[in-house]
């Protein structure tokens, strides 16, 4: 499982964790959220995250 | 010369605006200084009354109620204001950076729909352009895009932080236009459409009303357009200098009010307080030599003489000046210095929104470093 950190903002999505609060369940990769899906800080799309190395 | 020193070339009506700005300062920011940096109070009262003695309007035209008194004028009075509370000359800087804009917008009906009010103070405005200088210096994309409906703009897209907005304020923002170029416009936080979402919170600069900005649909009409596409790069030309000289303002003002912590300190810990770096004299030294720079450009800018690369050095070297001065406030206090009540704290923070407020010190050294370029292949 990955983390996302999205560039303009700092927020963090954690696939493991997912965010249910959101509809989305544990366990949901990235690729798997909607596009239409933005971060829940700031508002901008999935294009503006970024893949945290291991 | 400090801020609390008048120029002795200032005129009368200057000094009885200083001496007022001074004595509501004195008088009612003081006391709530530590409820806008704990609490996050937003101070409007006092934002209100700053507007009815011109505190945003020394370099806006008098047929649109401004003093024209110049933008090194303003410059000294958010300096004033952050020798009490960067937080508050943020905000001013937010309010009198409009007016520049709209001073300037090559659209006179946007002029004359806003100028007046936001210069007065009576109509709020943010500035929601860090997104959009930011995508000009290659640092990131644009946020914001826009379609055409007729004579209005339909804007989506959303801004990550923008501050010194609530209901009844306005936001002055640039979206790219198709495959026009971009346009810059105001646009009214009740506007159906816009959404003020709240930020998680952020280590300072909790009074400044700060939100994420969501555009869904919405609808600018022609009115509210400050530079259309084909105007656009001029404008950003005549504008971006004032745009980055007024920060310099809060800067000076951190540096002043940690040159006063430090000369308290020494009141009583001179013979220990010599043994560090950065002492009074020296930053002082730097700080009047920067002020006066400062002066001078903003002259120019006044008349659109600017020469980009010197303001860019100088907005880089009031961050850098900044962090100095008040890590060295924070080392004269001592222990007492690393309490939370203490005002040496509440700098540092407001040091690093200097350093890191568009355009933040990476930023600018990028830019200076493609002129630096530009220059040596001319």
């Amino acid at each position: 499982m990955k983390q996302w950190m999205c560039a303009p903002c700092g927020f963090i999505y954690d696939e493991a964790a997912g965010m249910p609060e959101e509809g989305i369940p544990a366990g949901t990769r990235f690729e798997d959220i909607p596009d239409s899906w933005v971060c829940p800080d700031c508002g901008l799309s999935k294009m503006d995250f970024v893949l945290i190395p291991d | 010369m400090s801020a609390t020193e008048i120029s002795p070339s200032a005129s009368s009506d200057t000094a009885q605006r200083f001496e007022a700005i001074d004595a509501l300062l004195a008088a009612k920011l003081k006391p709530l200084v530590q409820q806008i940096d704990q609490e996050g109070l937003y101070p409007e009262a006092v934002i209100r009354e700053l507007g009815q003695l011109g505190a945003y309007d020394a370099a806006v035209t008098r047929p649109f109620g401004g003093r024209e008194t110049g933008l090194a004028e303003q410059i000294d009075i958010t300096r004033r204001i952050a020798g009490y509370c960067a937080s508050t000359a943020f905000i001013t800087w937010c309010q009198s950076t409009s007016a520049w804009y709209l001073q300037h917008a090559p659209n006179a009906a946007a002029r004359e729909k806003f100028l007046p009010t936001v210069a007065s103070g009576q109509l709020l405005s943010g500035t929601g352009m860090s997104n959009t200088v930011k995508h000009l210096a290659d640092i990131e994309r644009i946020h914001l895009t826009a379609t055409r409906d007729g004579d209005h703009l339909i804007v989506n897209g959303s801004l990550p932080w923008v501050s010194n907005l609530g209901a009844g304020h306005i936001v002055i923002v640039a979206a790219r236009v198709e495959d026009e170029g971009y346009a810059m416009f105001a646009v009214d936080c009740d506007q159906p459409g816009l959404t003020l979402k709240p930020c998680p919170e952020f280590s300072g600069y909790e009074g400044t009303r700060t939100f994420n900005v969501r555009f869904a649909d919405v609808q600018v009409p022609a009115d509210h357009v400050l530079a259309q596409p084909a105007q656009f790069k001029e404008f950003i030309r005549r504008i971006k200098p004032g745009f980055i000289l007024g920060q310099i303002g809060i800067g000076l003002g951190v540096i002043d009010a940690s040159l006063k912590i430090i000369r308290d300190s020494n009141l009583t810990h001179e013979h220990v307080n010599v043994f560090l770096d950065d002492q009074f004299d020296a930053l002082k030294s730097e700080l009047d030599a920067y002020a006066s720079a400062t002066r001078n450009m903003s002259a120019l800018a006044d008349t659109d003489q600017s020469e980009l690369l010197p303001v860019l050095q100088a907005r880089a070297a009031a961050s850098e000046l900044s962090l100095k001065a008040t890590q060295s406030a924070a080392l004269h206090a001592g222990a007492k210095g690393y309490l939370m009540r203490h005002a040496a704290q509440r700098l540092l923070r407001e040091a690093l929104f200097v350093a890191i407020v568009t355009p933040a010190l990476k930023h600018l050294r990028k830019e200076i470093h493609a002129l630096q370029n530009e220059k040596q292949a001319a």
